[in-house]
């Protein structure tokens, strides 16, 4: 009886739904109302404008880069959170379930990883670096490196993996992407322009774009390095368990 | 409209109509399911649905990827690049949202020893 | 001056979020700092915001435009006189942050001390920056970073329940925000726009269609989640009454109208008054939810033992007041609406004051005894007769007896519902006076006029840094009653502006 009330409940929402989206303009048409209001300016001058070849990523950290900044922030909140609910974890007090488990670890896995991790770091900076030119940026290097974290305590352990990213170093990186946006965007205020402003007039006009370019990077670095981290903290909070 | 053409329109904004689908059934499964951790797919359902409604929005017919650069014809037709930007936003809040969730369940593991939903009630 | 209070509006947002990033590598050096590190990065920003307000009463609205592009194609910060809210959330956050040092050693492990005051600037960085922007996306992106922080200061402590009426809100919380995500979504598709006002302009030259409908309905929805509006308000009881006392002054304070500033931004922000989308029903039907929440709020209220239970309930029950002022609007005689949405907007500020006080009381109360029952309580008035007298101006206030500053928006809101010709709502509101008036006078009797079950023996008055917030917030609610016509000079600008009158009217004038 409830479910039956609930299931014609959500069939009426769903119809409602559906028929709200198949009054909306036919999908793939280059006539909506999205794409010839806004969109053309970015298309036409964001490579001038904005300074990166991948309009995406000149509309996350230009146009749109107070929504990042949030964003970064989000990121940010969940391991606050996560640390909040569960706490963090000492190396005196700690250890892991993984560790704990009788089944050793066999020698295919310990060096397969051992020999990826370098190539799988290096892949993440080169998706960090590389957002402005191709498919990638901050968020996606950052996720990277966070898994690369996560392999290399998975395999070794939790010890060794505490010990490898220690926390002294940690608690400094995971505040990395907020900061990085905030003294990018700071600049600006000293040359009397808005928040976030890229391009500084007030300088000599043969480096502003060079400025640019490294208030960017700066950002795109500040991302990768704080997302990873946050990613490799909210797993060692959630993994651990208290040793006997 | 005339059912021929809501039948003409459900085709034409499928893509649509699978997300709106999928975002009933997420929410569905929220209500129905008393396990936590089933709870929470459901959750994650209904954003990946909203996700998939804003991205192909963005779509264009014939569109290339927004990249300008080597190799690119100046008349070249791009697809909208603002929904791909508000959806790795979305994503990564949605990460965020996974990330406490998981957090709580393990805690009430821990203290409690049950994800069911009706048995949690009792433990008052 | 003029040139630096115009970057105001966002310095405040963006100081609050460095901060709180920054708060967990001070308390690195010295525990003991992350204290004071927040109680200085909170009146920072509440300088900041005293000098948008100041700014906005003499120059008018500040357009704030992030990275300098115009609005439709970048983000912009729109402080205006609904922001107003803003000089309340940071100015209670100090107080709040100034309240918990001593309070928060009573509930929460020492390790996460600087984790709480983290999450409360990010908390407060949320509410800022959701108030002030003029874009939509950014509303959703702040509207996570406070619905997250909120999520976890609940569940900080280490109680059982906490972790379920956290969850139980995440979820609920996680599905409203989607609604939100999916309404932008398909306003976007209808628009092809981000920004409010470009929005608003949008939807008028469009013939309307059913997807900008649905659209209002899904915000409308999700809005009412985190206002706890009836019949979605059961996350409601559980978080607020469990939380830390500190956070849920915060949560029952501030938090709860956010939800009410998502509603007006929406309907009268971009679906305008007068516009191309008649949304009355929409309204209508929100009005006599808020008649139900009201009076569904003030029935649980009375039958709970646990005095943050009371508080809580009552919280759901003041929602309706405010829903109800605000949704009491004519869609072609804009003037008809303005007593409604003065009362609600009012309430919007005076039960933010009141109800931070009466959590705070509760919190000191329940510092120095370990008390929350109502029945062990008894007789308390006569060992902590500070904090139990400004329970009892609270109290008196929320009730709304003439003097106090409950009685003034009761009074609008009435008016309101009267020039409707609803006189169904004025009765459902005074009805739940009625009701909260028994519950108040059951507190009050309980704390001065009951003997203690037991003879109490070692409880003296709440300490220092507890007491000064009290005081304050109570002397607070006394101001804004005798002196009514302060808070209303700060609201009539602002009801006439959402309305879409020119800011200096006066009705009948």
């Amino acid at each position: 009886m409830k479910k039956g009330v609930i299931i014609f409940a959500l069939f009426l929402l769903w119809v409602l739904l559906v028929a709200a989206v198949i009054a909306l303009p036919p999908m793939g048409s280059s006539e909506t109302p999205a794409y010839t209001h806004v969109v053309p300016r970015y298309l036409e001058k964001e490579v001038e404008e904005g300074g990166a070849n991948n309009i995406v990523t000149g509309i996350i950290l230009n146009y749109r880069g107070y929504d990042t900044m949030g964003e970064v922030t989000v990121i940010f909140t969940a391991l606050i959170c996560v640390l909040a609910v569960l706490g963090r974890e000492n190396i005196k007090r700690h250890t892991s379930k993984v560790e704990l488990s009788s089944v050793e670890k066999s020698v295919i896995v310990k060096s397969v990883v051992r020999l990826l991790a370098p190539f799988i770091i290096l892949f993440a900076l080169y998706i960090i670096l590389h957002g402005a030119e191709s498919p990638g940026g901050g968020f996606q290097g950052g996720a990277i490196l966070g898994a690369s974290v996560i392999v290399f305590t998975l395999t070794f352990g939790f010890t060794l993996g505490m010990k490898k990213f220690p926390l002294k170093y940690r608690t400094i990186l995971e505040s990395a992407g907020p900061l990085s946006f905030f003294i990018s965007g700071v600049v600006a205020l000293f040359c009397g322009l808005n928040f976030l402003t890229y391009m500084l007039p007030c300088i000599n006009h043969a480096y502003q774009d060079l400025v640019r370019h490294l208030l960017l990077l700066i950002i795109e670095i500040g991302i990768g390095i704080g997302g990873g981290t946050v990613i490799g903290s909210i797993f060692f909070a959630m993994e651990k368990v208290e040793k006997e | 409209m005339s059912p021929a053409e809501i039948l003409n329109k459900l085709t034409v904004n499928f893509n649509y109509v699978v997300a709106m689908t999928l975002f009933i059934i997420g929410l569905y499964t929220i209500i129905s399911k008393p396990n936590l951790i089933k709870k929470f797919m459901g959750l994650n359902i209904m954003e990946t649905s909203v996700f998939l409604f804003v991205v192909s929005s963005g779509a264009v017919m014939g569109g290339k990827a927004p990249i300008v650069g080597e190799g690119v014809s100046p008349g070249t037709v791009f697809v909208n690049p603002i929904p791909q930007a508000l959806i790795l936003t979305g994503i990564v809040v949605a990460m965020s949202t996974t990330a406490l969730a998981l957090a709580l369940i393990i805690k009430l593991y821990e203290q409690c020893g049950t994800l069911n939903a009706d048995k949690l009630k009792e433990i008052k | 001056m003029l040139e630096f209070s115009q970057h105001c509006p966002v310095l405040m947002t963006i100081t609050l979020l460095v901060g709180a990033a920054l708060t967990p590598i001070v308390s690195r050096f010295r525990k003991k700092l992350s204290f004071l590190w927040a109680m200085f990065i909170s009146l920072l920003s509440f300088f900041f915001c005293s000098c948008a307000t100041w700014r906005l009463y003499s120059e008018g609205p500040i357009s704030y435009w992030l990275s300098g592009w115009e609005p439709p194609y970048g983000i912009e910060v729109r402080f205006d006189y609904v922001s107003t809210i803003t000089f309340l959330m940071t100015g209670l956050g100090v107080l709040i942050i100034f309240y918990s040092r001593k309070y928060i050693e009573h509930e929460i492990n020492e390790d996460k001390f600087s984790l709480y005051y983290t999450l409360v600037l990010l908390l407060l960085c949320g509410m800022v920056g959701f108030s002030v922007t003029g874009d939509m996306f950014n509303l959703y992106v702040f509207l996570e970073i406070l619905s997250l922080s909120g999520y976890a200061l609940i569940a900080i402590t280490e109680e059982k329940l906490n972790a379920m009426a956290s969850f139980k809100y995440l979820v609920m919380g996680a599905i409203s925000s989607l609604s939100i995500l999916a309404g932008i979504a398909l306003l976007y598709n209808v628009t092809g726009t981000l920004n409010m006002a470009d929005m608003a302009l949008r939807l008028q030259q469009f013939p309307p269609i059913l997807t900008s409908y649905v659209a209002l309905v899904l915000f409308v929805v999700g809005f009412s989640v985190k206002a706890a509006m009836f019949p979605v308000h059961i996350w409601l009881p559980d978080a607020h009454a469990l939380a830390p006392s500190p956070v849920s002054a915060l949560l029952s304070g501030l938090v709860i109208k956010v939800g009410i500033v998502g509603m007006i931004r929406i309907l009268y922000t971009v679906y305008r008054l007068g516009g191309n989308i008649n949304f009355i029903p929409v309204t209508n039907f929100m009005g006599w939810l808020a008649a139900i929440t009201i009076l569904i709020g003030a029935f649980f209220a009375f039958f709970q033992d646990d005095i943050k239970m009371i508080f809580a309930y009552s919280s759901i029950s003041n929602i309706g007041y405010i829903v109800m002022g605000i949704s009491l609007v004519s869609f072609t005689q804009p003037e008809k609406g303005y007593l409604g949405m003065v009362g609600g907007l009012i309430h919007i500020f005076n039960h933010a004051i009141i109800k931070s006080t009466l959590f705070l009381c509760a919190g000191a109360l329940i510092y120095k005894t370990g008390f929350r029952k109502l029945s062990d309580l008894r007789g308390m008035g006569k060992k902590m007769p500070i904090t139990c007298g400004a329970l009892t101006i609270a109290s008196i206030s929320i009730a709304g007896i003439p003097p106090t500053s409950g009685f003034i928006c009761k009074w609008y809101i009435i008016l309101g519902a009267i020039e409707f010709g609803k006189w169904y709502f004025a009765a459902a509101l005074l009805i739940g006076t009625l009701l909260v008036f028994a519950y108040y006078i059951k507190i009050v009797n309980a704390i001065f006029f009951r003997e203690p079950n037991e003879p109490i023996t070692k409880v003296d008055e709440a300490p220092m840094s507890m007491l000064i917030p009290i005081v304050l917030l109570a002397i607070g609610c006394l101001v804004l009653g005798v002196f009514a016509y302060l808070p209303l000079a700060v609201i009539r600008p602002a009801a006439a502006t959402i309305l879409g009158l020119p800011s200096t009217y006066i009705p009948g004038g």
